[in-house]
């Protein structure tokens, strides 16, 4: 009873309200009012790919808060531990490897790595899974080939610069945190005793060991709801920026850097960053920058967008201490800016 | 409300709406504006898996008091009001003029023979006919050997694009080429030469016949001149959208 009269204590909560008179609003007063505007053609391409995009990553990241939700719930510290391969190489190698077992992309990617440091996966070999996985899987190679019109050396290219960068940078992350955990503390499981309401789950908690089939299901989809509306935050702001930027910066800008060896490269790069393309389409847009831009150039596109993107950084800060975001961007726009020059350098 | 969490409750109507949104988009056919055919299989299990997560929501409203709705809350609504300002259709052409002329005048987007079949056969006397269906293969088939097509009558459904970098009787008689969402649509095309394009409205939908010519251009990819493919337009007619506004490859 105690409980009750503190919940009718609460204030009115005026943001819940207006939020569902913006809703109800939208259509009635925000339709007919937007078609008068002169902006109105540019409010459309951006909502389009704006949603475009939400839609074409939302079921990956349905499947990394689920994946993640299962690690964090079934998955037992020891038996991480047991499984994880002895040698420094041998652990990186495998972990970026482990795309060919598990292809997922950059999207559903970042929750996953996420419960596996969390149960104790050394934060070097997270790196080169989180890097990795997304590049060097048979989806991505795949959809390269065709891209590339059966093109195979563009599509090992693709695979062995995706793979040496994850373990490159994933070593130097390994060091880097050897004793240390850069997961977010101020994060939704991380804290005890937080007032934000949430059902937390600590271990086995929500439907591990000793409930019934039914209320193990329940925990999990749960978790993966709570999972989801912490990750989906930050896929909601990369795709809005995203769209924001296609639609507001014409293309052609980038076009007078395409031969030079530097500038090409990091135009490249930028583009990739910011398009934040989901890396089963990202060859078919590079392609269509063949001849114009470097061959190193391309290749940074190809091994830098599935690594690194405006949308995977802010779901990626999500997640880890921002120290530790930085620091990863840092190291793989320099690994994979070496790649390109050397591609360059050796006109590949 | 009272006794409710009002966090909670706006995240499970946010997840319960959305599921309900998508459910319409399929229902509508209007998906097909914002993502490849291919990718409604991945979305119809997680539209389910959505509105399954609104769905387990009603059984700890009571226990998250402290939940609160927040500025998150206005993030995950914004795409469902933005829709709702913005009924779906296709890019506008104040947008697609910022994507640019990349994939039109070199037809680097349609030359990825694995994604599409052969070239139809036209007989000599017969119009080749450009439509959904043999877009990209008669792209394709049109950028590798123009010379073979010169003189032929042709008839083709686009809209009307205008560049800068184009001459003052020049157009490109477009489509968007979506290789997964709209985000990653690509303008894709033939040149045309008509006098009269002053007439015409960008993003306007045209249907155009005329005769296949070709033209010297200097191609930008491998570094030579080669010739390129355009129409010369004998007649246009404003004409209204095609059921398929995007081609899918």
């Amino acid at each position: 009873m105690r409980e009750e009269r503190v919940v009718l204590a609460q204030p009115v909560d005026w943001a819940f309200w207006l939020l569902l008179a913006l809703l109800l609003g939208a259509p009635i007063v925000g339709r007919p009012w937007l078609e008068g505007v002169s902006w109105s053609g540019y409010l459309q391409g951006f909502t389009m790919m704006f949603i475009s995009i939400l839609l074409e990553a939302v079921p990956f990241v349905l499947l990394g808060a689920l994946l993640s939700s299962m690690i964090h719930i079934y998955l037992q510290e020891d038996v991480v531990a047991r499984m994880l391969p002895r040698s420094h190489w041998l652990g990186l190698a495998s972990a970026a490897l482990f795309g060919f077992l598990f292809p997922v992309c950059e999207c559903a990617i970042v929750p996953i790595t996420r419960g596996l440091v969390r149960k104790g996966v050394p934060v070097g070999m997270a790196t080169a899974f989180l890097l990795a996985v997304p590049i060097v899987n048979p989806i991505v190679l795949t959809s390269t080939y065709y891209a590339f019109g059966g093109a195979w050396g563009v599509v090992l290219l693709r695979g062995v610069c995706g793979f040496l960068v994850a373990v490159f940078v994933g070593h130097y992350s390994g060091r880097l945190y050897q004793r240390y955990n850069p997961l977010r503390t101020v994060g939704f499981y991380e804290v005890q005793d937080c007032d934000c309401g949430h059902v937390h789950a600590h271990g086995p908690v929500a439907g591990g060991a000793g409930h019934t089939l039914s209320q193990a299901l329940l925990g999990l989809l749960q978790h993966t709801r709570d999972e989801f509306f912490e990750v989906g935050r930050f896929l909601i702001l990369g795709a809005a920026l995203s769209a924001g930027l296609q639609t507001l910066v014409p293309r052609q800008w980038l076009l007078s850097l395409g031969q030079h060896s530097l500038l090409s490269i990091l135009a490249m790069m930028a583009l990739a960053y910011f398009l934040s393309l989901c890396s089963e389409a990202d060859a078919f847009i590079a392609r269509t920058f063949v001849g114009q831009f470097s061959s190193g150039s391309i290749l940074a596109f190809l091994v830098l967008g599935p690594m690194l993107d405006l949308k995977g950084t802010l779901l990626l800060s999500g997640a880890f201490e921002g120290r530790f975001v930085r620091q990863l961007a840092m190291t793989v726009t320099l690994a994979v800016l070496g790649v390109g020059l050397l591609a360059n350098a050796f006109h590949l | 409300m009272r006794g409710l969490s009002s966090g909670a409750f706006m995240w499970m109507l946010t997840l319960l709406l959305s599921a309900a949104a998508l459910c319409y988009l399929f229902w509508s056919g209007q998906l097909a504006f914002y993502v490849h055919p291919r990718i409604r299989g991945a979305l119809a299990v997680a539209t389910a898996l959505i509105a399954l997560l609104g769905g387990v929501s009603l059984w700890d409203l009571r226990q998250r008091a402290g939940f609160r709705v927040s500025w998150v809350h206005a993030l995950f609504l914004m795409p469902l009001i933005l829709a709702l300002c913005c009924p779906p259709q296709m890019l506008s052409p104040e947008v697609i003029s910022q994507k640019g002329l990349m994939g039109v005048l070199r037809g680097h987007i349609n030359t990825c023979a694995s994604l599409h079949g052969p070239a139809p056969v036209f007989a000599p006397e017969q119009t080749i006919i450009i439509s959904e269906e043999n877009f990209l293969a008669m792209m394709e088939a049109l950028w590798e050997e123009p010379d073979q097509y010169v003189g032929r009558e042709v008839e083709m459904l686009g809209f009307y694009y205008e560049d800068p970098t184009l001459g003052p009787d020049d157009f490109v008689l477009a489509r968007l080429v979506m290789t997964c969402c709209a985000a990653d649509a690509e303008v894709a095309g033939l040149l045309c030469r008509y006098p009269g394009r002053g007439q015409l409205v960008p993003g306007q939908w045209v249907l155009v016949r005329g005769r296949l010519a070709q033209m010297p251009y200097y191609n930008v990819a491998h570094h030579t001149v080669n010739n390129m493919p355009y129409i010369e337009v004998t007649s246009l007619s404003p004409s209204p959208k095609p059921a398929q506004e995007y081609i899918y490859p």
